[in-house]
This record gives C-alpha cells, sequence and structure tokens, in this order.
C-alpha cells in the first residue's frame, strides 16, 4: 500500500469487540491495524514477520524470509526503518548465512523503504523486481520530502487554527492533528536515515533461484495491485507469498488493473499452495480469502460496465459520480472487514475507490 | 593425419571435432579483415591451452582460447563493475577457467559474483565450478531452458568424450603401425608427434571431464533479466542461437554484445530451427553496437559477419523451400542442390579446410531447414 491510510485509531472499541470475540471462543478476526509485531514459522527455515504499524498509523509490508543451506532469500524490507531493522538481527540470530536475494513484491514503499539497511548489512545482496516496479518505484526516495511536507503543512494548521478548508479546526480536529503530527515526527526521525536502493536485477516474467537445497520461485503472472507485482513461490513447501495481490482482511485496490487482477489471482489460485502469505495481515491456509477477492473484482467490474453501457445509451461520456450510483459493494462489506470498524472503513474506501479505478480503466479502454 | 569425423548424433559436440588435427595452426592466423586490434593480448599456457587476453573496452576482456581440446577461439568474456565481477562463459574445463581466473586476479581484488552460462554445451559452463568454489555467493545466470537442458544431457558428455578419445588412439595406433595417414599420404615424423600430442591434449581433457563436479546455473530466467551492478546495465535476452535458450547479454551504454554461440567464426554453429536462429539475429541487427563478441572467434567491429551470418541461414531457408516445391524428395537430392556456393569463399577464405568444413555445415544446415519446413518431418 502507498499512500499513509489515514484512519481514526478507536482502540476502546477494538477492545471492547476483542473481549467480546474472545468471551464467546472465537478466534481474533483479522484487522487491518496490526498492534503487535508477529513472527510465523510457516516451514522449516521459512518465517513470516508481521509488523505493528508505524506511529503515524501507515502499515508496513509483511516479510517473509527464507533460509536455505548456502544463502537467505528475503520477500519485502517493509517500510519503517527500526522494523527493517529488527528483522535483520532477528535473521542474524536464525543464521549465519548471508542474505544474497531480496525481492520487493511491488513499488508501495511499505515493500521497500528498508531496502538500503539489506544493502549496508549485506554488500553482495541482489535487488529483485520486475521491470515495471523498479520504473515506479522513482517514488520511494521522495518519501522523506513528502514527510517534510506533511509535517509542516500539520503545523501550519496547528499554528494558524485553521484546517486545509480554511475554517478553524474544531478541538478534535486540533487533537486529531496534533496526534497524527506526533506520529509523523517520530517516523521521519527514522527517515533521517534512509539510503535509497533501486532493484539491481529485473525480470519480466519468470525466475528460478537455488539458495542451496531449496528453490525459490519469482513469478510475474500478470498485473493486478500494480503492473508489476511480483510472487514468490516454494513449490515442496507449497507456499504462496503473494505480495499486495492479496492484503488481509481487505483488498487494498488503489493503483490495481481489476479487470486483469481477476485473471492474475485466477492463474494465482492454480497453484498448489497451503500456505498464502499475504501482503499485509495473518497468513492464510487455504484459497477462499483469493476467490473473494476475485469475486469483488468480479463484481465491481461487471456492475460498472452494465452502468456504463446502460448509461451511454443516453449520454456520452457519463460521470464517475452517475456510474457509482448505480453499483453496490456492500454484499461483500462484512465478508471482508467482519465487525472490526477500523477494517469496515477501509473496505468503504477500498470499494470506492475500486469503483473508479474500474470506471478509469472502463472509460481509458473506450 | 586426418581424422576421420565420427557421426555422434549431438551436434554441439561432433561440430568442433570436425576439426583435423592440424587444422587450427590455420586458423589461428586467419584473421577477419573486421576484427578488432588486439591491443592487449597476454597468453597464457596450460597442458593444452592457449588463452589470450584481448581488452575490449574499460574493463572489458575477451579471453580467447585459442584451442583447448576440441574446442577453437572460445571466449570467456570478463566484465569488472564497480563492486564485483560478471564472468560471461566458463569454458570446456575446470583446469582452463582457473587460468582465467588467475588473470581476473591480477586484474582486479573485486569479487566474480555472477557467473553468466550462454547455453548448454560443455564448452561454455565446464568452469563453473572454479567460480563456485573460490566466491560462495556467486549467482550463476542462465534461462531455466538452458538448465533444463544441461541437466538432461550432462550425463551423457563423459560417455561421448571417452569414446571420441578412444576412436582417436585407434586412428593413431593404425597410422603409426602402418605408417601412413588415412588419406594415404606418408607419416611424417613431425604430423606423428603433433598427433601424439593432440591424443595426449585430449586425453588430459577427458581426464578432468569425466571428474568435474557439475555444477549448475542457480539463478534462471525466462524471456528477459536485467541487471544493474554500479555503473553498468547488463541485459539479458533469450534467443534462439546454436542452442535453444540461448542467453546474449547486451551492454547498451557500452555498446557491446556477447552472443554465445549465437553467433560462431569462422564457420557457424547451427542446430536450432533455422528461422528461429535466422530471426534472433536479425533482433540483435537492430542493436546499436559499437562491439560484438561471438560464443567462437575474434571480437568484431561492424556488423559484417552477423549479416553474412543471417545471409547463410536465410539463403539455405529459401533455396530448401523452392527445392521442395519443384518436387525435390531425398535428403542427399537436396543436399547436392541447396549448397550456397555463392557464400562459400565469404566464410572459407581459399582456405582448404575452412571450405570442408563450411561444405559439411550446409549439408547439415540443410538437413535441418528440411526438417523445419516440412514441419518437423525429416526427408528419406
Amino acid at each position: 500500500m502507498f499512500p499513509a491510510r489515514v484512519r481514526v485509531l478507536c482502540a476502546h472499541i477494538v477492545l471492547a469487540l476483542s473481549l467480546i470475540v474472545l468471551s464467546m471462543g472465537v478466534n481474533f478476526a483479522d484487522s487491518v491495524n496490526t498492534k503487535e509485531r508477529t513472527v510465523t514459522k510457516v516451514a522449516e527455515g521459512v518465517y513470516v514477520i508481521r509488523h505493528k504499524d508505524s506511529p503515524d498509523g501507515n502499515v508496513n509490508g509483511n516479510t517473509t524470509v527464507i533460509i536455505g543451506d548456502k544463502e537467505v532469500f528475503v520477500v519485502d524490507s517493509c517500510f519503517q526503518l527500526s522494523a527493517a531493522a529488527e528483522d535483520i538481527a532477528q535473521i542474524r540470530q536464525w543464521t549465519d548465512k548471508p542474505v544474497r536475494y531480496l525481492v520487493i513484491t511491488h513499488f508501495h514503499n511499505d515493500h521497500n523503504m528498508g531496502n538500503g539497511l539489506y544493502k549496508a548489512a549485506f554488500p553482495a545482496i541482489t535487488i529483485i523486481a520486475h521491470t515495471d516496479t523498479k520504473r515506479d518505484m522513482y517514488r520511494t526516495p521522495t518519501t522523506r520530502d513528502r514527510f517534510v511536507q506533511y509535517i509542516a503543512v500539520r503545523e501550519q494548521r496547528l499554528k494558524t487554527g485553521k484546517g486545509a478548508d480554511g475554517k478553524p479546526l474544531t478541538e478534535t480536529q486540533i487533537a486529531d492533528t496534533a496526534k497524527s503530527l506526533a506520529g509523523k515526527k517520530l517516523v521521519f526521525e527514522e527517515l533521517k536515515n534512509f539510503v535509497y536502493e533501486p532493484p539491481s536485477l529485473t525480470f519480466d516474467s519468470e525466475l528460478n533461484i537455488d539458495i542451496g537445497n531449496r528453490e525459490v520461485q519469482v513469478k510475474h503472472l500478470g498485473r493486478g495491485a500494480t503492473s508489476g507485482d511480483a510472487i514468490v513461490y516454494l513449490s515442496k513447501e507449497k507456499i504462496l507469498i503473494a505480495g499486495d495481490l492479496v492484503t488481509h482482511p481487505v483488498l487494498f485496490t488503489y493503483d490495481g488493473y481489476p479487470s486483469e487482477w481477476i485473471h492474475t489471482l485466477e492463474r494465482l489460485a492454480q497453484l498448489d499452495a497451503v500456505t498464502i502469505v499475504p501482503g499485509h495481515g495473518e497468513v492464510l491456509h487455504d484459497k477462499e480469502f483469493i476467490y473473494l477477492s476475485r469475486d469483488l473484482l468480479k463484481s465491481a467490474v461487471e456492475q460498472v460496465m452494465a452502468r456504463i453501457s446502460r448509461l451511454t445509451s443516453t449520454a456520452e461520456h457519463p460521470s464517475l459520480e452517475e456510474v457509482q450510483k448505480g453499483v453496490d459493494l456492500t454484499p461483500f462489506r462484512q465478508k471482508f472487514a467482519g465487525e472490526d470498524q477500523d477494517s469496515l472503513e477501509a473496505f468503504d474506501a477500498a470499494a470506492a475507490a475500486l469503483v473508479k479505478v474500474v470506471y478509469k480503466e472502463a472509460m481509458h479502454n473506450n | 593425419m586426418k581424422i576421420k569425423q565420427s557421426r555422434i548424433p549431438i551436434a554441439p559436440l561432433t561440430q568442433p571435432i570436425v576439426l583435423s588435427f592440424s587444422f587450427c595452426v590455420a586458423l589461428l592466423f586467419c584473421s577477419s579483415p573486421n576484427t578488432l586490434a588486439q591491443t592487449d593480448i597476454a597468453r597464457m599456457s596450460g597442458a593444452g591451452q592457449d588463452i589470450r587476453k584481448i581488452v575490449i573496452a574499460d574493463g572489458i576482456y575477451q579471453f580467447m582460447t585459442m584451442r583447448d581440446s576440441y574446442v577453437r577461439q572460445l571466449n570467456s568474456v570478463v566484465i569488472v563493475n564497480e563492486n564485483d565481477v560478471l564472468v560471461f562463459d566458463t569454458n570446456t574445463r575446470p583446469s582452463s577457467a582457473r587460468l582465467i581466473l588467475g588473470e581476473i586476479r591480477k586484474i582486479t581484488d573485486k569479487p566474480v559474483r555472477y557467473v553468466v552460462n550462454s547455453h548448454w554445451h560443455p564448452d561454455h559452463w565446464s568452469g563453473n565450478e572454479v567460480y563456485a568454489n573460490a566466491f560462495p555467493g556467486v549467482a550463476i545466470i542462465a534461462t531455466e531452458e538452458t538448465r533444463q537442458l544441461m541437466m538432461n544431457v550432462a550425463n551423457e558428455f563423459p560417455v561421448r568424450f571417452r569414446g571420441e578419445l578412444s576412436r582417436m588412439q585407434s586412428v593413431l595406433a593404425k597410422e603409426t603401425s602402418t605408417g601412413k595417414q588415412d588419406d594415404g599420404t606418408v607419416l611424417t615424423p613431425e604430423q606423428r608427434a603433433q598427433d601424439e600430442a593432440d591424443v595426449r591434449d585430449y586425453g588430459s581433457f577427458v581426464d578432468e571431464a569425466v571428474s568435474l563436479r557439475r555444477t549448475y546455473p542457480t539463478l534462471t530466467y525466462v524471456d528477459k533479466l536485467t541487471l544493474y551492478l554500479g555503473g553498468r546495465e547488463f541485459r539479458f535476452m533469450s534467443v534462439a542461437g546454436d542452442a535453444e535458450g540461448t542467453t546474449v547479454l547486451y551492454l547498451p551504454k557500452e555498446k557491446v554484445l556477447i552472443t554465445g554461440d549465437t553467433i560462431s567464426y569462422p564457420i557457424p554453429y547451427i542446430s536450432s530451427p533455422p528461422s528461429r536462429h535466422a530471426s534472433s539475429l536479425k533482433a540483435l541487427a537492430r542493436l546499436d553496437v559499437d562491439v560484438i563478441i561471438p560464443g567462437h572467434g575474434p571480437a568484431f567491429r561492424d556488423k559484417e559477419f552477423l549479416n553474412l551470418e543471417i545471409q547463410l541461414l536465410e539463403s539455405v531457408i529459401k533455396e530448401v523451400h523452392e527445392a521442395l516445391q519443384k518436387g525435390i524428395l531425398t535428403l542427399d537430392e537436396m543436399q547436392k542442390v541447396v549448397t550456397v556456393d555463392q557464400l562459400r569463399e565469404k566464410f572459407a577464405h581459399n582456405d582448404k579446410d575452412l571450405d570442408a568444413r563450411f561444405r559439411a555445415r550446409v549439408k547439415a544446415l540443410v538437413k535441418i531447414a528440411v526438417r523445419e519446413a516440412r514441419g518437423g518431418q525429416d526427408l528419406p
């Protein structure tokens, strides 16, 4: 995910819901919020690290570590530099073998800001990405500049007491702005040590890499969440690392290619996998969520296309607003987000973005 | 001594062996007018090897093995980067690769982090173990098709090499006992000494070939791959060269193209479907290049030989099609009709041995062109 996902933290609501769920004896439902760093061993020598969210509320992508007899292979280097540094320290506890390969699943900076730390720790490392991902990563080195700008704007608002619209800020708005500013500043401190490290190896369709009695496949199955999504697959262990083609519990649709994404997910589901590591969220053990994601995309594409063709019989260029009116993705709402308030909000935003992206895709093709 | 070529079905092994024992000497002095001036030549000699270092550009070195067992003018290219070294093709036996590695160490103390195998034929990857042992983190790059072919055919190599050695030994024994060469001419003491040396050289090669540790590519790709190392960009492309799934390497800034046996000099090796090989060459002809380093032969400063190889392939394809449409129904007849004599001098340069090799190569090329033209079916 690229843009900071701005969300209101409703800790007490989450806590209350968790207690209810716990008292009912049901497993925790996954949430778009991640409060703890967790490490899951999914096979011998294969670990998934789920990072807690940054202090500014931004998310960190999952990192997967695959240890071979000769060397180590890592998937994604997350956003927060302290988190990436913690991962590297953790890897060194697991093994004394060097990280030889780092695959970046896509260009969003919450998956690749840590590249420089890996390069510094393992100078012989080869950083791998799809050709389009390397092209689109030009935004990553501007992250720090965007923080500077973000902080300056918020400080100005607090100083003047006026919002972006020029109206006076309410008490709540002041508190929220101050809180988000404090979080941003914490992350910005870390970013002072940021070193941009672009991929040093790009591919178009497929790579097979032997890290010592362990074969790692890297594939581009078509466009999806971005134009250069790479997935990583361990065929023996039946582990599939999906990047943001799959994000749990809510799909990140903002930069997607929905009509192609449907087919990419279908190709993804063809792979024999019992463990699926999404770009964000918990490790999955079946393909149900892949199919659910495909169904959401399919429904959005079908509804938008139907709406456009109905509207074009009367108007030449139907507006986004007119198209939106006839599209309803709420049947998917709870299937993705469950009861978690933040997840529900994230779903609504992602669904709206999805309709917009499908609309753009359709109008562009016309 | 003229040792007759044994008809071993695997092309790449037999093709180099068609060289007569005395042929290589002629080849050494047969230079093409458009080759690079060899400004900095170092010679290294091992058991039977004669290897030369040619500076192509800043940090780019061509190591040409003039002769080593059955190969001639075989290239291994070394590129020194800001932090590391890349080696393209690793020769026909470990001791040859070790000679080259020794030279690399004199040039730089940077580690070899990338080795490339252009294709599966054994003269392009049999030194892999040398680099893997010296640099444990080395990535060995090839196409996935190449890796599969290596794993599928590598077990045959020692058998074929041993067979060739015993054939050579029996020819030598025969000419020694009769005092005559195969063609009936008298075996001179000089020729005999040369033939004995050649058999010894081949024997030492076979000893190495049967005992080497097969080291397969560790990083394979399917269509394209690009490496960015220091200020250099390396574009790898999968093409149909002498072998299917061949890697060619292009450095767009330096305008250097390294082709593996997609281009080979003086007589091209051809075993892929000819039209696929021709279209690969045409794609290469569109690249902006200053230097072309072929799989075998000196580096070229222009596209003359590349275009000549395209012309050879296209002429044979065209003439085979015409002959088929006229109703020629046997391979024998086809090979008599399609001889592309108009191109022979351009490849053979009035050299008797090259002339013979060209004729033999065209015959083989006609056979695969017929097969391709007839949808995979040979003529009787």
